[in-house]
């Protein structure tokens, strides 16, 4: 297993992703904290919780060709013909997503620092908020990358995954509204995973997304992660009777 | 103990049946040659051993050990290449051979492995700047990481200049010395006949004839060959005679039998019809050749 992760991390190391989308971050953070002005309320906090978000969309990128690139470059064909299980594969995938995302909290978080001392932010880090955010992101995210996962798996294209985590990203709102509509109707379609999606936003803002989701805290929390875990079940059981 | 045991092997795709009762087995330190047309079930046979397909029923044993109840162990022990080298192309060779190394070879042993596929030279290259010849010996490279008892290769040659091929022929000769089973698929026959042990011929999914090298080539056909000036005339002198003759280029050709009566008897016959011999020779089949006439045979029976 260790094997597997180290040379998970390894492939990582050798590419661009990484470098490409931690300059971004950082790159997106310095101009938040250039056009942040005196009248924000907390520029820091804004400044990070804008990072977390595009940590997100890069997130999405990367879990949707982690699996497809061995498809498409056919190394597949290596990864599959060793004594490793493709239980255990997958589970390096997972954990290199977790090391993933560590690390873009990191850069968001020094990137936040960096753009705060550059351009003088006023004010300064609220730490049990930021903390709150990470918290809900991870839930967030645990649900979203599961998601993205199965589609990648099951269309063995990086570019659908892609295309439809970041709809869930930024469109969310329009689906909410959307699901609204039902769930006055038919309470029970306030269980469909993309409601849950409302994760973060509801563990940040409390009570007025509770209005939309019509979940409680404690059901979304745990209805998010059910979701998640039967949406990683399913991407096994495909992954692992794909015949290459 | 036999490096490695198929019995009965039986593929399905939906409701087509790939593989018919496939079986064959690999002595240790021993090339096996599987040929056969394209589409016969060749691919299907090497990805069902290193499991990346399975299959509806039968038996795969690697060092004597069941592969669906040993899968992980079994496949320690096997190298492979399948259909095309597909190395990770953001990285260098020696990269890939970095990543794929299980923690058993150790750094002098992957000079080794660079230095006998001779890699050594663009190691440091990323392979995506790989031309096709030089992605198949990384390809050999990554599979003989990790010390592999048994070598699966489908078409290892594809893309190698001759120097190349003669260079993979004379490792995987050396290889086989050492004691690794190497289970080879070519469709350059010629290439192929001058390293196999033995061959295991598949057709339409199919084995169709599992012999060793020189009784297969020996029981392929044989013909005597006359060089003459007039192909047309000599070709009804022979026909004359009772025998069947073809004309290729210069040369009329008539099927020989192992004693000398075939060639005492189309002397005699071309001589008598007064026909200037420039030169005679008598011709064992080729790996090619004998190929040919087997599956042009069983697909007569299958016609049939």
């Amino acid at each position: 297993m260790l094997t597997l992760i180290r040379q998970e991390l390894y492939k990582q190391l050798h590419g661009k992703f990484y470098i490409g989308w931690g300059i971004f971050i950082l790159a997106l953070s310095l101009l938040y904290g250039y056009s942040s002005n005196s009248d924000s309320l907390d520029p820091i906090s804004t400044i990070f919780s804008n990072g977390i978000t595009f940590a997100t969309l890069a997130l999405v990128v990367f879990a949707s060709s982690i699996l497809t690139v061995d498809f498409s470059q056919d190394t597949v064909k290596y990864l599959f013909a060793r004594q490793f299980s493709r239980g255990k594969i997958l589970i390096s995938k997972l954990v290199t997503i977790a090391v993933m995302y560590i690390y873009f909290i990191c850069v968001t978080f020094v990137s936040t620092e960096v753009s705060a001392l550059v351009f003088s932010v006023k004010g300064h880090w609220h730490f049990n908020d930021a903390f709150l955010l990470i918290g809900a992101t991870s839930l967030y995210l645990f649900l979203l990358l599961s998601m993205v996962l199965l589609i990648s798996n099951i269309f063995k294209n990086s570019a659908v995954a892609t295309a439809v985590g970041i709809v869930f990203v930024l469109v969310l709102r329009t689906i909410n509204a959307l699901i609204a509509q039902f769930t006055g109707n038919h309470s029970w379609i306030k269980f469909n995973p993309l409601n849950f999606l409302n994760v973060n936003n509801q563990l940040y803002y409390g009570s007025i997304i509770k209005e939309t989701t019509k979940l409680t805290l404690t059901q979304i929390e745990v209805g998010s992660i059910i979701w998640g875990i039967i949406f990683l079940l399913i991407t096994y059981v495909i992954y692992n009777r794909r015949n290459v | 103990m036999k490096t490695l045991e198929v019995q009965s092997l039986n593929k399905f795709f939906g409701r087509k049946q790939a593989l018919f009762d496939v079986s064959f087995d690999i002595e240790p330190g021993t090339i096996l040659g599987l040929i056969g047309p394209n589409g016969a079930g060749k691919s299907t046979i090497m990805k069902s051993i290193v499991g990346l397909t399975d299959y509806n029923s039968g038996s795969i044993k690697i060092d004597g050990k069941e592969l669906t109840k040993n899968k992980r162990s079994s496949l320690a022990n096997v190298g492979s290449m399948i259909e095309s080298p597909a190395p990770y192309l953001n990285l260098t060779g020696r990269q890939n051979l970095k990543l794929f190394n299980d923690g058993s070879t150790t750094a002098e042993e992957m000079q080794q492995i660079m230095e006998e596929t001779q890699i050594t030279e663009f190691a440091d290259r990323k392979a995506k700047k790989y031309s096709l010849g030089m992605k198949q010996r990384l390809g050999i490279a990554i599979s003989l990481l990790n010390h592999p008892k048994l070598l699966i290769l489908d078409e290892p040659m594809n893309g190698l200049d001759p120097q190349s091929t003669h260079d993979l022929r004379d490792l995987l000769v050396k290889l086989s010395k050492r004691g690794i089973s190497i289970l080879i698929s070519s469709h350059l026959l010629d290439e192929l006949s001058r390293i196999a042990d033995y061959y295991v011929v598949i057709n339409h999914g199919k084995v169709i004839k599992k012999s060793d090298a020189k009784s297969f080539l020996s029981e392929g056909p044989k013909t005597i060959k006359f060089e003459v000036q007039d192909t047309d005339a000599a070709k009804s002198a022979l026909e004359s005679a009772g025998f069947t003759a073809t004309i290729y280029d210069k040369t009329v050709e008539i099927e020989d039998n192992d004693d000398s009566t075939a060639m005492n008897a189309g002397l005699s016959a071309l001589n008598q019809a007064g026909i200037e011999i420039i030169n005679v020779s008598r011709n064992q089949t080729d790996l090619e050749e004998s190929l040919l006439k087997l599956l042009s045979s069983d697909n007569n029976k299958e016609a049939k």
